[in-house]
């Protein structure tokens, strides 16, 4: 039934489109509540940083589960830049997202040689490592203090400061950095990314350098994470190491693979899902994360290949070993 | 003598260590899969020992079975969720599983006991001894032995019994396991199991060693699980085990080296430096799904 | 100077050796065939030309420059282009998206080009668009453009492979199996194929069992059996051989020479 629902989705894909634009542009304006608008910033925040580790885990067979560690990167920088160097938001954002990608870079050096469940691993290692770091170098990153008092982001020389103004910002960075995925995926560059991720031997026989591309493919997704982490620092004026644990990591993936991993629109639709269960529920405080992970076992169980996802994609072959299983069964029980 | 106190104390934290390097090992060579959710495995082992105390006023021996009964339930429903239909499917579809499992365990605990810090009873007695001017508790000598005792167990389940053969015919070619006519599925859970209750022990034992316990302990458990058992290549137990009690004893060497925060950094940066230098670990054994060389020989 | 030449090339997996001591020369504008039974090491003699696994001990040489040990990107940027035995195409992909990625070594557009869209992008995406058509059109693929690789049959995804590996642009096309399941009538077509191709000036050295095949296409052949060489030459020559009779036949049967017939 879902099935069906998906796909009526996709048959009509321009008026979904139109109505969930009109909606999205207008939303401040419609809803009066600073409180929904400020959920909103975070769910569009959030729609970012999935949309950068999608780009990582879905289109060049790579599985990051630490992507805490480039968060932590982009938003530091911001918020130390702003608050040692003085400097303002949007000549950060590119500095932010350059010094991600250096890390997207870093990162990438000890994987190349490494495969599926030890890169993810090693991913994983890197982001604690990185917020243990920060936590302790505290001549620099202020330790567990922090880094407070960010100033806000100025326009035209005009402080923001109200969360509609900020929802505007953000909104903008997503929509850019979504249009530059769309171009460069649909490149030279997103199809040697995909071929890799298909089949690397038969890409390396075609003169695609596979670890040259890996790399560019994490150094991409770091810049625009470092983007995001930029946003977030000035968004919420102050940060800390207890924002980029490794259940950051899992819940920014978690958003990945509800949505859809491999498409652009599922981490849009996975962000935003899980962000409406987690607010829904913050009455209920205590069992959000019960019903968080029961979440994403669910998802795991009735659709793997995530809400966005192609049923026919590789990621929707647990049932095919499901109807392994039972043939299997039968043959022993015959047998 | 500082230094053999500290050798002690790393000869210890490391055979707990060692302890859950194996079952992790054990439980992702059997099922083919890594299981985040290990670390939370080893503090439900802890925090059943905890509430067993209390329940069984500290008796030693049934606080065991306890943690044992506890860690098999979670083993079973671990496998039922998690394990059993993905065991063909793309691996990150179970690992997102042991994830979402992993945050409800955690949650769960944190529920029932609350967020604060336990203490936990000294269960193996106070009783120390003097060696060169320094205190050496029984305790530290008593986890080295039962740890050794689990691992003589489980060495000889593994190499001398039927149930040893199939085990490790599974981990080596599942398909190759399931043709002959073992069945994959029951193998998988009894595996699962027994990586599960070696968790829930080396909790109880982590538990009784470090004294205090926390539901968000989990966390740099597994990585540090995760770390030793890479050193063997995720398949090989010794190698794995041997990884852990070097692990133990190199935190405790670093208190002299490192400020104290950076301590949780050694088990990451020796995890990275050991996949830079040996991306499989130190296989001794053969993996099918580790080599494309010899795919077309 | 031959377009490819192995000088004593050897592979041991461990104990194992898997290819022995293999000498042989590739004249250029032929077709050659290698033939041998199953495990002979006829793939992994491939491998090693292609740059897919590095040798033990002996050198390749590509049209007179070393390339021993070069990686499979180097190899296809130097002209060589190879298939594999066991299809290997990008099964979520489209034909079309398969056969542009065939093009990654003739464009140089780089992430900034992709998102400023600049002259060099529209450029490549121009040719690439002009070219898969032809290619698609030369091997008769065009109803297929817009499929997923996964959905097409066996014979159209062997086709498609090759298309794939012509894109390159090879001076030499390594085929590994090209007729494995297929059906005579595929396999009269596929060596006609094979045949235009030759003509159109590409070198072929082809790996297959089909021994009708092979016979009735090859220029030369090289015969391998336990990793080794056990003979070279034409196919009236390697019809006749008494060792070659003997791997895939056995001592008893060889007495007029066997018969090469599958």
């Amino acid at each position: 039934m879902l099935n069906r629902a998906v796909n009526y989705v996709k048959a009509h894909r321009l008026p979904f489109f139109i109505v969930f634009a009109v909606l999205v542009l207008a939303f401040p304006i419609i809803i009066p509540s600073n409180f929904v608008r400020g959920i909103a910033v975070r769910t569009v925040l959030y729609m970012l940083f999935a949309s950068s580790l999608n780009l990582i885990n879905g289109y060049c067979g790579h599985f990051s589960i630490g992507h805490a560690g480039f968060m932590c990167i982009g938003c530091y920088t911001a918020g130390l830049l702003a608050t040692k160097a003085g400097l303002g938001f949007w000549l950060i954002v590119p500095i932010s997202g350059i010094v991600t990608s250096l890390f997207g870079l870093l990162v990438f050096l000890p994987t190349n040689r490494l495969s599926g469940m030890y890169l993810s691993i090693v991913t994983l290692g890197f982001a604690e490592i990185v917020r243990i770091i920060v936590l302790n170098w505290t001549s620099l990153t202020n330790g567990p203090l922090g880094v407070k008092g960010i100033p806000s982001i100025k326009l035209f020389g005009l402080k923001l400061t109200s969360t509609t103004e900020y929802y505007y910002v953000i909104l903008f960075l997503l929509v850019l950095s979504l249009f530059c995925m769309y171009r460069i995926l649909h490149s030279r560059v997103g199809r040697a990314w995909m071929s890799i991720r298909e089949n690397p031997d038969a890409a390396c026989s075609l003169g695609v350098e596979l670890a040259k591309y890996k790399a560019i493919n994490f150094v991409v997704g770091a810049f625009f994470c470092g983007v995001a982490g930029c946003f977030m620092a000035f968004y919420y004026r102050y940060i800390d190491t207890t924002m980029f644990t490794i259940d950051e990591s899992f819940n920014v993936l978690s958003m990945v693979i509800v949505g859809g991993m491999g498409t652009l629109v599922g981490p849009i639709l996975g962000a935003f899902v899980i962000n409406l269960i987690t607010e829904t529920f913050r009455f209920a405080s205590e069992y959000r994360m019960l019903l968080y992970g029961i979440l994403i076992i669910l998802t795991m169980w009735i659709r793997p290949q995530g809400i966005a996802g192609a049923s026919n994609s590789v990621l929707a072959t647990k049932r095919m070993a499901k109807r392994v299983q039972s043939a299997a069964k039968a043959k022993r029980s015959e047998a | 003598m500082y230094f053999v106190e500290q050798l002690i104390n790393g000869l210890s934290q490391g055979a707990i260590y060692a302890l859950m390097a194996i079952g992790f090992t054990l439980i992702a060579g059997e099922v083919g899969l890594v299981s985040f959710t290990y670390g939370d495995t080893v503090m439900l082992g802890a925090f059943s020992a905890y509430w067993a105390c209390s329940l069984f006023a500290e008796n030693f021996l049934l606080t065991v079975l306890f943690t044992i009964l506890v860690s098999s339930l979670m083993s079973i429903v671990l496998h039922a969720v998690c394990m059993a239909q993905f065991l063909d499917a793309p691996k990150h579809i179970s690992m997102i599983c042991t994830i979402g499992f992993g945050i409800i365990l955690k949650n769960a605990v944190q529920l029932i006991a609350g967020y604060e810090v336990k203490a936990m009873p000294e269960l193996l007695g106070r009783s120390y001894f003097e060696l060169g001017g320094i205190r050496i508790g029984y305790v530290k000598l008593y986890i080295v032995a039962i740890v050794i005792v689990l691992c003589a167990i489980l060495s000889f389940l593994l190499n001398r019994t039927k149930t040893g053969v199939r085990l490790r015919a599974v981990s080596q070619d599942r398909k190759a396991a399931s043709l002959i006519g073992i069945d994959v599925q029951r193998t998988t859970r009894l595996g699962n199991l027994i990586g599960c209750m070696i968790g829930g022990l080396a909790g109880l034992l982590y538990a009784i060693y470090y004294g205090s316990i926390l539901p968000t302990m989990g966390g740099a458990i597994s990585m540090k699980a995760m770390s030793a058992s890479v050193l063997g290549g995720l398949c090989n137990i010794p190698v794995a085990a041997f990884a852990g009690l070097l692990l133990g004893i190199f935190e405790n060497f670093s208190i002299a080296l490192f400020p104290q925060g950076y301590r949780d950094l050694i088990s990451f940066l020796f995890l990275i430096l050991v996949l830079v230098f040996k991306p499989h670990g130190f296989e001794f054994r053969f993996k099918k799904h580790s080599r494309k060389e010899a795919e077309h020989a | 100077m031959y377009i490819l030449e192995s000088r004593k090339v050897s592979k041991h997996f461990g104990g194992l050796k898997a290819v022995d001591q293999v000498d042989m020369q590739v004249e250029k504008g032929e077709i050659f065939g290698i033939i041998g039974p199953n495990g002979a090491g006829k793939t992994t003699f491939f491998n090693l030309c292609a740059g897919t696994y590095p040798v033990t001990s002996g050198e390749i040489l590509f049209n007179g420059a070393n390339t021993t040990n070069k990686p499979p990107h180097e190899m296809a940027r130097l002209g060589l282009a190879r298939t594999f035995q066991n299809i290997k195409l990008f099964d979520y992909m489209t034909v079309e998206e398969n056969i542009a990625v065939g093009f990654h070594i003739h464009t140089r557009t780089n992430v900034f080009d992709a998102v400023l869209h600049t002259r060099r992008y529209k450029n490549d995406e121009a040719l690439i668009r002009e070219r898969t058509a032809e290619i698609l059109e030369f091997v008769g693929l065009t109803p297929y453009a817009k499929v997923k690789a996964s959905n097409l049959s066996y014979g159209i995804q062997r086709k498609v492979e090759i298309a794939r590996a012509l894109v390159l642009k090879p001076s030499l096309l390594l085929l590994d199996e090209p007729a494995a399941g297929m059906n005579p009538s595929e396999t009269q077509e596929l060596l006609t194929f094979v045949r235009k191709l030759n003509a159109d000036g590409y070198t072929i050295v082809v790996i297959e069992h089909d021994m009708k095949f092979i016979m009735n296409l090859c220029d030369r052949i090289l015969v391998l059996n336990y990793g080794k060489k056990i003979c070279e030459g034409t196919p009236e020559v390697v019809k006749n051989n008494a060792a070659v009779a003997e791997a895939y036949f056995g001592k008893g049967l060889a007495v007029n020479g066997g018969n090469a017939d599958a």
